[in-house]
């Protein structure tokens, strides 16, 4: 961590951060204003700062086989997705927690909101419909257990883990203010409740993932 | 397999109950009920002051909802949905809940989220209104809760902000415009004049 103090009248004082930094702990209002520059993916996680590198090769096979399927579907389905984000492009700031989460997908069925109060961020206040994490070794627990329990703190009404290791993906759907699990397998279809007439191949996202790891 | 079913009265008022056990339950016509954190409440049919402020407040949603098709599916009242949450096994009745989305299968509430959900005080509601009805509807998902207090001159909108309740209070000098609702704009001095002219 690399602290900047810039020549401004006001004598701002940035936060640059590196590689290093990861599992070093960092308040979120600290977090919310530091830079980053390398290419690498920053989460803070409970107050921890969390480093991800980028890319993965097979997770990115992953995370590609599930969006072309949703992409198809905006297609097939004009004006149902507003905005498709990937983890670099949208956030998930939950001060209770002091996280600031960055999904590997987010789908939002709703306008981004034009109108921002002065003590709010626009990651505070836009709720994505469909959230997507594709689990790679080091995020099991985080993907499964963490980023579970903060997703429904924030509202989010369906959460997808897409597991290619152990070719399994669990769809949680809210209901009864807790997250219902269905579990699917190569070979299931699923059906997104968020989105009206789209049919998940999970099939499909593994053989994608198959025939990268010839 | 048969099965008993539990058969409410007003004798029930305070008798511990388990959400699945509620659900099941049969109520006498009339009657509202609420579970709360697994205790049997009867709602009492309120006063007029009331009704009409929560008519008011229909009115104008649904004139919104007129003028701008397409963004809000259903407006109904607590005798017509039903908000269950299994986490806290409570059930509750929203005088006023705005839906935004039809659910995915049909019967089921605990998968159908409205969005904004409004709660008119009545001195009997206050202590539920104000302490347990926060928490509940933002563990269901509903991004924004009304509080409408006209004893207290304010409405007190509570917007779902980083996964927390942000309290934003409307007093009636000023137009309340509704993000999530697309710009629904309440007018909360007409609200409580129409109960203030009731009671002259």
């Amino acid at each position: 961590m690399t602290r900047i103090r810039s020549s401004d009248a006001m004598s701002r004082v940035s936060i640059q951060l590196h590689a290093q930094d990861h599992g070093r702990p960092m308040s979120l209002a600290e977090f919310r204003t530091a830079d980053t520059d390398d290419g690498r993916r920053y989460e803070l996680s409970r107050g921890t700062i969390t480093v991800t590198n980028i890319p993965n090769r097979l997770h990115l096979v992953v995370l590609n086989a599930a969006r072309q399927q949703l992409s198809a579907y905006e297609v097939t389905h004009p004006g149902v997705i507003k905005f498709a984000a990937s983890g670099t492009d949208c956030k998930i700031i939950l001060a209770d927690t002091e996280s600031e989460r960055h999904p590997d997908w987010a789908v939002y069925k709703s306008e981004m909101p034009s109108e921002i109060a002065d003590d709010e961020d626009l990651w505070e206040v836009w709720i994505p419909d469909l959230v997507i994490e594709v689990v790679s070794p080091d995020s099991r627990h985080c993907d499964f257990e963490d980023k579970a329990e903060e997703y429904l703190q924030f509202g989010i009404p369906e959460y997808w883990v897409l597991d290619g290791e152990r070719r399994r993906m669990l769809a949680l759907q809210r209901a009864g203010g807790r997250y219902k699990p269905t579990e699917v397998r190569p070979g299931d279809l699923y059906r997104s409740p968020q989105l009206p007439g789209f049919v998940f191949d999970f099939g499909k996202v593994m053989e994608a993932l198959a025939a990268a790891q010839k | 397999m048969s099965r008993l079913q539990t058969q409410l009265s007003l004798s029930d008022r305070g008798r511990r109950m388990s959400l699945a056990d509620f659900e099941n339950a049969e109520t006498l016509e009339g009657q509202l009920f609420e579970l709360s954190r697994g205790e049997v409440v009867v709602v009492d049919v309120p006063h007029l002051p009331h009704a009409v402020q929560v008519d008011t407040l229909r009115e104008q949603v649904s004139g919104f909802r007129r003028a701008n098709p397409g963004i809000i599916k259903a407006i109904l009242s607590g005798g017509e949905c039903k908000i269950p949450l299994h986490v806290t096994e409570s059930e509750r009745h929203p005088d006023l809940a705005i839906y935004c989305t039809f659910p995915d299968t049909p019967h089921d509430w605990s998968a159908w989220i409205p969005e904004v959900v409004i709660e008119v005080v009545s001195p009997t509601s206050r202590q539920r209104d104000y302490e347990e009805k926060p928490k509940d509807y933002l563990q269901f998902g509903i991004r924004e809760y009304w509080i409408v207090d006209r004893a207290e001159r304010v409405m007190l909108v509570h917007r779902r902000v980083g996964g927390q309740w942000k309290v934003i209070p409307v007093r009636p000098i000023e137009l309340y415009a509704c993000p999530v609702l697309r710009g629904c704009t309440i007018d909360i001095a007409k609200v409580f004049a129409a109960a203030d002219e009731l009671e002259g």
